[in-house]
């Protein structure tokens, strides 16, 4: 994009009547395409680890006693810091297209994250103290190190220094404080409240100003892992839903002065004051957010945006074909996941359950629905790609289907109903198991109801429905699918011992003993729950020829911010 | 005076139409199933957090008293604040959520919607009357029947369809016009214009159809009548009969096709809206209503209604005043 037009767009942007943008920097890589930089290969990810020490930013403090690298930037934005700081240069700006519509629910404040485009914005305008690196693992950001005690009940976050808001409050312990405090606080009704379990507000405490201690009720040796739920953000003390809903108010590297929630296209604008050097990339960010695919896919081939954020499959191919754009995907990604409740007949027979896990064609299903691309799963919603995952496939088998089905009580077959609405990716995936299972003798109805209530009406009530799952880390997912207490536990999954495993893992640090019983439990699912997960469908994002220095991310509703 | 008492009755008729509309519109809402509170929480919501924000959102109040709040501040041009979409705080505002105004909302949506809509009569009125006049003049050539075939067709293809066509063919392969339609970011009327162009062209293409049919068929009977025939007979150039004695006496129905048209963009710039990802008033409708934010579905509704009450109202008033038999009643 030539420098007239972007300052183009900046005049326009500011004289038209929506827009108002501020600045900030990426966490993430980002960078658009012009400035010269040679063009990287655009990364097939989950190579290299992202912890390296030399792209560490110059960081305040030295670290101390820790195993951990101070902090983490991606591949990409290792290989490229020179291009801040010179004086007069074109202003750049990337236009990024998102795959779903805002709507005017949408909101910059972390508490209430509901949807996948606030978690766009709002990786954008603030950060946790622990992020999730490409592998998941947990990984320093604005704290720089931390400590546990022995037992994993107390844990010590050395916090940053020289860190600042958008409205130039300088980063302190207490803002963490604060805002674990206000997850936890009845009167915000945070859904991120769920996601903190053994955390009490008297539990949260600030020895210093950079120092952070969270005491637990219950040992977690996994608690930094814990606390990169997406709701976690940090916020400035005392700041209120109204101050933080429709303007930035984190330490982010892009900020925004009126967001308004609902645009098509929002622009933020690069935080001059952002801590880890080199970051942002461009000066303006421009998320565009198309919800229809059509209009997509002719968007980036016209080069109205630089990057989509999510191809629909059907496009992929003839994308790839096109000389102009780039594919760069990440095999982490979601799964549409069937789920029955265990304790309701006839579910409530693990042969039945069994049979249907046999009769499930991987291979085929990944042909049929996704072209081939998909990674085959192992009827629980971790892959084996992340850390402690057990992953694995179980073999396409019909003579051992129709042998459960029989020990089941059902030889001549059953009829089963399974409840979905024509969302996601189910009007086809729905119909390719459906035909999977006929020829075990599983005869399966689909019932469709309206996908605008699906969440409210249908899913958790009906006993055997599709949901979809996000990649979680495994001790979260376990955790958030399975105990015997979970609010998600779709599955009706309750077993005492599988509780009192999860509980164990969390308390030791015996990495080998971790992985064991990380492994045990998912086993466990794997054998005798209720969930059937057939495929996992990668990222798959566009980019313009040119454009480098970002990626597709597989973390949790961090994925693929520039 | 009898045409006094009939623009009195009409205006009233009116009114109450519109009172009827608010209200079927609040309880339709109302029956739906899910609230804001539901709907924005979506996977989230447990009943502690439904209550919670039901709370905040005023939902809990009975809904006769938020019908009668609403519509109270309605008629005063208090049109409320969105149940979802928040704003930056200003100097001195309560702690606690703070929306933004129905009106501030609105206003900026509908002024595109109404830039598509204008431009698309633009294109609309000489189009339909040049295309009328030729087919039915050279109702025996070839190319005519083939026009009327594409008007035919025109009709009866529905508009996303038509305009999916021209998103791939003029977007996508010819690249000529921009696929999105990011009028808010137009640098340049130019520039805002191409981004109109296909939208607006895909209004145009399903209305002229229409228009034309009902034109053809009201110039065909006057060409065949008595006095056009007479006129014709006298030697008067064939020109003249066309325009002075054939075209004012068949533009009735072209008029009234109009009326119907224009009340029919209201409904049909919704979905060309979406197709194009155009920012006007039918995208906000469609997200306010999967949210089920009623002061935004409201006054969306209401302005639409309006619009389709006022066309007719209109055009009412008009036949009216031309015309002695409904003038007097």
């Amino acid at each position: 994009m030539s420098d007239s037009e972007q300052k183009g767009i900046v005049k326009r942007t500011l004289s038209r009547r929506r827009f108002n943008m501020i600045a900030g920097g990426s966490v993430l890589l980002a960078a658009c395409g012009d400035d010269g930089d040679t063009a990287q290969p655009a990364a097939t990810t989950t190579a290299a680890p992202a912890t390296t020490t030399e792209a560490a930013p110059a960081t305040t403090t030295p670290a101390t006693t820790t195993t951990i690298a101070p902090t983490t930037t991606t591949v990409a934005g290792a290989a490229e810091t020179t291009t801040t700081t010179a004086a007069p240069r074109p202003l750049k700006t990337l236009r990024y297209g998102y795959h779903a519509a805002t709507t005017s629910a949408d909101t910059l404040d972390p508490a209430y994250r509901t949807s996948s485009t606030d978690g766009l914005f709002q990786t954008l305008v603030s950060e946790q103290i622990v992020r999730l690196d490409e592998n998941l693992t947990p990984t320093p950001h604005l704290a720089e190190y931390w400590e546990a005690n022995d037992t994993g009940t107390e844990w010590t976050f050395k916090l940053r220094e020289g860190v600042t808001f958008h409205d130039g409050k300088p980063f302190v312990a207490a803002d963490v404080v604060y805002t674990f405090q206000r997850l936890l606080d009845p009167d915000v009704a945070s859904p991120g409240a769920g996601g903190l379990p053994g955390l009490e507000p008297d539990g949260l405490t600030a020895p210093d100003d950079h120092t952070v201690v969270m005491r637990l009720t219950q040992p977690n040796v996994d608690w930094p892992e814990a606390i990169t739920n997406s709701h976690t953000r940090i916020v400035p003390e005392g700041a209120t839903n109204a101050d933080l809903a429709a303007q930035s108010l984190g330490t982010g590297a892009y900020r925004i002065d009126e967001f308004i929630p609902g645009e098509i296209s929002t622009v933020f604008e690069r935080n001059e004051n952002y801590w880890q050097p080199g970051f942002p990339k461009v000066d303006f960010l421009e998320i565009i957010a198309i919800g229809e695919a059509e209009a997509r896919l002719a968007a980036i081939r016209q080069g109205q945006v630089d990057v989509l954020s999510e191809v629909p499959l059907a496009s992929l191919d003839d994308l790839e074909a096109d000389p102009d754009i780039e594919i760069v995907s990440n095999p982490i990604g979601s799964q549409s996941v069937a789920y029955c409740q265990i304790d309701v007949p006839p579910f409530d027979n693990n042969d039945l359950r069994l049979a249907i896990k046999y009769a499930t064609n991987r291979p085929q299903h990944s042909d049929l629905v996704y072209g081939g691309r998909a990674h085959h799963m192992n009827d629980i919603p971790l892959p084996g790609l992340i850390r402690f995952g057990l992953g694995g496939a179980r073999e396409h088998n019909l003579a051992m289907a129709r042998e459960h089905l029989s020990r089941a009580g059902y030889p001549d077959g059953i009829d089963l109903t399974l409840t979905m609405a024509e969302m996601q990716d189910w009007t086809v995936w729905c119909p390719v198991w459906q035909q999977q299972l006929a020829e075990a003798g599983i005869n399966m109805e689909l019932n469709i109801t309206p996908a605008d209530t699906y969440w409210g009406d249908q899913w958790l009530s009906a006993p055997f429905a599709m949901t979809g799952w996000n990649v979680r880390t495994v001790d979260h997912g376990l955790g958030l699918w399975y105990h015997s207490e979970a609010e998600w536990n779709e599955t009706h999954w309750a077993d005492e011992q599988f509780d009192a495993d999860l509980a164990a893992a969390r308390a030791t640090t015996d990495e080998a003993e971790r992985t064991r019983l990380y492994h045990k439990m998912q086993q466990q699912i794997i054998d005798e729950g209720g969930h059937f997960v057939p495929t996992m469908y990668g990222f798959y994002s566009a980019q313009r020829v040119g454009v480098t220095g970002w990626q597709p991310r597989g973390v949790y509703y961090t994925i693929d911010i520039p | 005076m009898h045409f006094v008492r009939v623009t009195g009755q009409r205006t009233a008729l009116a009114v109450i139409a519109l009172f009827a509309v608010s209200l079927i519109t609040f309880w339709a809402v109302e029956l739906l199933p899910g609230d804001a509170a539901t709907r924005m929480l979506g996977r989230e919501a447990t009943p502690e957090r439904v209550a919670h924000f039901q709370e905040q959102m005023n939902l809990d109040a009975p809904a006769l008293q938020r019908y009668t709040n609403w519509i109270t501040g309605f008629v005063q041009g208090d049109w409320g604040e969105s149940l979802v979409q928040a704003r930056p705080p200003t100097e001195g505002a309560p702690a606690g959520r703070i929306n933004r105004s129905v009106t501030d909302i609105i206003v900026p949506r509908l002024t595109n919607t109404l830039e598509l809509a204008a431009l698309a009569l633009i294109m609309y009125v000489p189009l339909s009357l040049v295309t009328g006049i030729v087919t039915a003049v050279y109702r025996d050539r070839a190319f005519a029947a083939g026009l009327s075939t594409l008007l035919i067709l025109g009709c009866a293809v529905p508009d996303f369809v038509i305009a999916i066509f021209l998103l791939i063919i003029f977007a996508v392969a010819l690249e000529w016009f921009p696929a999105l339609s990011l009028v808010d970011q137009a640098e340049t009327f130019g520039a805002q214009l191409r981004m109109m162009t296909l939208p607006a062209v895909t209004l145009t293409a399903a209305m002229t159809g229409f228009a034309v049919r009902q034109m053809q068929a009201s110039l065909l009977s006057v060409l065949n009548s008595d006095y056009v025939q007479f006129a014709t007979l006298k030697g008067l150039p064939r020109r003249r009969v066309m325009l002075l004695h054939a075209l004012p006496n068949a533009l009735g129905p072209a008029l009234r096709a109009t009326v119907i048209n224009v009340v029919w963009l209201v409904g049909g710039v919704v979905l060309v809206e979406v197709v194009f990802t155009y920012p006007g008033i039918g995208l906000l409708l469609l997200d306010a209503l999967r949210l089920l934010d009623t002061p935004v579905i409201l006054a969306s509704t209401m302005i639409l209604a309006g619009v389709y009450v006022l066309c007719n109202l209109g055009a009412d008033l008009v036949a009216a005043a031309l015309n002695p038999r409904l003038r007097t009643g």
